[in-house]
């Protein structure tokens, strides 16, 4: 009788903190997304022959596109620091962070500031329908060329 | 008829004016304002130079972030297309509109110089000693939260300095080891600023973060009077005490034994003799009342004298130059711009340094301070104690130098977060036309 | 004891407390569309409009345009703009109606409000906000000053803002700047190296959202006058090389006028999300004037 009275005792708080627990751990995974709104990682960006030569900014995606003739390669505008967007200096061949004075050489390198890795440079690809397409989750070193037939 | 209306008042919650000593400890319990208060109180709890009286302002600047902050949830739509307009209409066409937010403006940013004000003077006094150990680890919560609803709160119109902060707030929460991505997803609800981070923070700024705050700052008071009030009457009560020491043969002790305990009735109000005690009411009240007026008069003032910045509305693609965070942020954002270290091939980026582990390590610190401090309990509640001024003098330079790289990063950072002095001109910041 | 000294105090708190809601009220009522609102009146009472006065209603007035996303409140300051408050034509300029011009009548003020063509703050009330010459506001009022600024006329100015419309059209009435400046760019072969909706060469950027351009990205460091869109696009199609160090572009030799006609198209192309009905029919501009 008094066995089965405890039983039942912890199988009732049982149910309840356990039942409790999970509708807690339910109520908190809501909280993890599963879906973004957010634009893909991959991405068209125009033919080859919309760029000119040099350095392009793409403000949408936050990326710039530089051309050396029939070279093709993508860095990204997103300062490594803390995520602001770095500015192009034409004149000393420099990025350079407004919000913490983060500077990149060419190359995307850190040459000054706190920023604590190299700009990543981005994987590219020719699509049948002549589009450019920047891969943002396949980074690739600095040396990477992209070459148009 | 008119005097049973004036009794029915009184009842319900005025009663005041007391004439007799009698009536004035009586108005504490019958008063529902006054409720809260003890009947009597020490005058040196009363002092304006001891306490400086930090956290009532700290109290009364919360109230009335409150008040405004719940008129201006009526006018003010948490959406990206929608909020900074709303901003706009607040400022120019709601009548008074622009006083709420100016108002709400102010009492944040004099609530964040008020608690930590607080803080320190509350560390310079010692007066975390003494069973009130508990009472500054909640302070400490409170300061927390009270930085969390500002950078929440200055996020909410949706203009550039609001993208921009929680780009680089965020950005500082993902340098955090292994967590730190997680909660950064967690917090944006999802990997770019949107409508689900403005979202996010913005329930976090009008409803969990304020009712936290509610709580603590409830729980904060009633641990005040439960560790016997202020520890500036600390020393009062060791003398009281020292008097007292003797068990008078002719008091029934005996039934409880009068032990080392610290039971409050014995050891703690108790002993506090009345000589040096004044009803609160209307002494305690009365002062109350004048530093709120007062501080609702400076946050009306300021706000008269300088409007709430709102800049352009955001924009992913454009990063203003500077991008400053608010002061009472700057100081970090100095420390994520120059913590950086570089060893070989090796770095540690500043965003961890700066913005994890040095204010980890002060917080930290500070936790465990009141249990690490071994000055003797006549330092306790006293301004610049000669037991403790070595403590005192490193804290005071601690936030020397906090206060140090806030005005650097106020005053003479520039574009591209170079050094300007005040005196030189920064290069034009171009217009469209 | 010290129960007088805070008794004074909590009067003088008091006090102070009333004077400051006080000076609030007084700010909220003298609020510049207040002041112009009784201005109006009063003008309209002392040339004798009497009816004119007794009808008029104070409060905000704003044209609101839920298809363009656009709210002007310019109208609660220039309060007779479209002649509805009173025929009379010796008020004071600010009550005088808006010009009647030959596209007034296929720009109505309810679809296209004031903002659209002549820039500034719709938003906003006070004056200074309202013209949009304050921080943190990059589209201010086209006005005289700002013209002569550029060395333009305002009317010259305002065709860049026709222009984000009427970019399609080769020339149209009006827009006589602008139309000088669109034929240079077919005459000097821009597309020659530029690339303009998606047709051109690739030696130079693509033009195509050249309006757009944000400032910040270009030095200005040898660019005399204002450090403006506008300013720079002038300073740089006069003399690129002298801008850009080691640009391709060459010295193209224009005139001043026809810098500032180029530079005014380039700054109208912008991106833009007006409804199509907004868009002028083509081939119906030289009509529809």
């Amino acid at each position: 009788m008094r066995e089965r009275r405890r039983f039942l005792k912890l199988l009732g708080k049982g149910s309840v903190v356990t039942a409790f627990l999970v509708q807690a751990a339910g109520a908190l995974r809501a909280f993890v997304p599963n879906v973004l709104y957010e634009p893909p990682r991959q991405f068209k960006i125009g033919r080859p022959e919309d760029f000119p030569e040099g350095t392009t900014f793409l403000p949408e995606h936050r990326l710039f596109v530089f051309r050396r003739g029939n070279d093709f390669s993508v860095v990204s505008a997103v300062c490594t620091h803390l995520g602001c967007t770095v500015q192009w200096r034409g004149g000393e061949e420099n990025f350079d962070c407004p919000c913490h004075g983060s500077i990149f050489n060419r190359d995307g390198d850190v040459i000054g500031g706190p920023a604590p890795r190299a700009l990543p440079w981005y994987s590219l690809d020719k699509l049948p329908d002549g589009q450019l397409l920047v891969k943002t989750d396949e980074p690739v070193p600095a040396t990477y060329k992209f070459q148009i037939a | 008829m008119r005097e049973k209306l004036k009794h029915l008042w009184r009842q319900a919650l005025w009663t005041w004016d007391p004439s007799t000593p009698r009536e004035a400890s009586d108005a504490i319990v019958r008063n529902f304002w006054l409720h809260w208060f003890p009947a009597k109180i020490h005058e040196r709890s009363l002092s304006w130079g001891y306490s400086l009286w930090l956290g009532t302002i700290s109290a009364v600047l919360f109230l009335i972030l409150t008040v405004t902050g719940l008129l201006l949830m009526f006018f003010y739509v948490p959406s990206p297309e929608r909020a900074y307009w709303t901003i706009k209409d607040i400022t120019y066409t709601v009548s008074f509109g622009w006083l709420l937010r100016n108002q709400h403006r102010w009492a944040a940013h004099l609530m964040v110089l008020a608690v930590f004000l607080h803080m320190v003077r509350v560390f310079l006094t010692g007066s975390y000693r003494q069973g009130r150990e508990v009472n500054w680890l909640v302070g400490l919560a409170l300061l927390l939260a009270t930085l969390l609803l500002s950078f929440t709160g200055y996020l909410l119109p949706w203009d550039q300095l609001a993208f921009w902060a929680v780009t680089v707030g965020t950005n500082i929460a993902r340098e955090a080891p292994v967590v730190g991505p997680t909660i950064r997803y967690l917090f944006l609800g999802g990997t770019e600023i949107g409508q689900p981070a403005l979202i996010r923070f913005y329930v976090l700024h009008v409803g969990i973060l304020p009712s936290a705050v509610l709580l603590l700052v409830a729980y904060h008071m009633w641990r005040v009077r439960r560790d016997g009030g202020l520890a500036g009457v600390e020393e009062a009560r060791a003398e009281a005490v020292k008097q007292a020491v003797a068990p008078s043969p002719a008091k029934s002790y005996s039934l409880f034994g009068v032990t080392a305990g610290t039971s409050v009735e014995v050891e703690r109000s108790a002993e506090l003799d009345e000589q040096n005690s004044t009803f609160s009411a209307p002494h305690l009240a009365r002062r109350i009342m004048a530093v709120s007026l007062v501080t609702v008069c400076v946050t009306l003032l300021l706000s008269l004298l300088s409007d709430a910045p709102l800049e352009e509305a955001a924009n992913p693609s454009v990063t203003p130059n500077p991008a400053k965070a608010p002061w009472y942020f700057l100081w970090l954002q100095e420390l994520v711009a120059i913590t950086t270290i570089r060893i070989g091939e090796w770095t540690l980026s500043g965003g961890f340094i700066g913005g994890i582990a040095i204010p980890g390590i002060l917080l930290a610190l500070a936790a465990a301070w009141p249990f690490l401090d071994s000055s003797p309990p006549s330092a306790c509640g006293k301004w610049w104690a000669a037991e403790r001024r070595t403590q005192n003098r490193v804290f005071v330079l601690l936030m020397m130098l906090i206060a140090a790289l806030v005005v650097v990063g106020l005053f003479i950072r520039g574009p591209y977060w170079g050094l300007y002095l005040p005196w030189q001109p920064w290069p034009p910041l171009p217009k469209t036309i | 004891m010290f129960a007088n000294r805070d008794f004074g105090l909590l009067v003088v708190a008091s006090l102070a407390f009333f004077c400051l809601v006080a000076a609030a009220a007084g700010r909220e009522l003298a609020s510049d569309w207040r002041t112009v609102q009784a201005d109006f009146v009063r003008a309209l009472r002392s040339h004798g409009d009497f009816p004119a006065a007794k009808r008029f209603q104070k409060g905000i007035k704003q044209i609101w345009i839920p298809a363009l996303n656009r709210v002007d409140r310019c109208i609660s300051c220039h309060l007779n703009y479209d002649g509805a408050q009173s025929a009379r034509r010796d008020l004071p300029a600010l009550f005088l109606p808006h010009p009647k011009l030959p596209f007034m009548e296929s720009h109505p003020f309810p679809r296209f409000g004031c903002t659209l063509c002549h820039g500034g703050q719709g938003y906003a009330l006070a004056e200074a906000d309202a013209h949009g010459d304050v921080e943190h506001w990059q589209e201010p009022l086209l006005s005289t000053g700002r013209a002569k600024e550029h060395g333009l006329r305002r009317f010259e100015l305002m065709q860049y803002r026709c222009n984000v419309c009427h970019a399609r059209e080769e020339a149209t009435q009006g827009m006589e700047l602008v139309a000088l400046g669109k034929r240079l760019i077919e005459e000097r072969g821009c597309r020659g190296c530029h690339a303009i909706g998606g047709e051109g060469g690739n030696v130079g950027p693509d033009l195509t959202y050249e309006g757009d351009q944000n400032p910040e990205h270009w030095d200005f460091s040898r660019v005399d006058g204002p450090a403006t869109n506008l300013s720079w696009q002038i300073a740089h199609l006069l003399d690129p090389p002298a801008i850009v160090p080691g640009s391709a572009m060459p010295k193209l030799g224009l005139t001043g006028e026809e810098a500032r006609a180029i530079a005014l198209v380039l700054l109208s192309w912008k991106r833009t999300a007006y409804p199509a009905e907004y868009l002028p029919r083509q081939g119906a501009a030289n009509r529809e004037n």
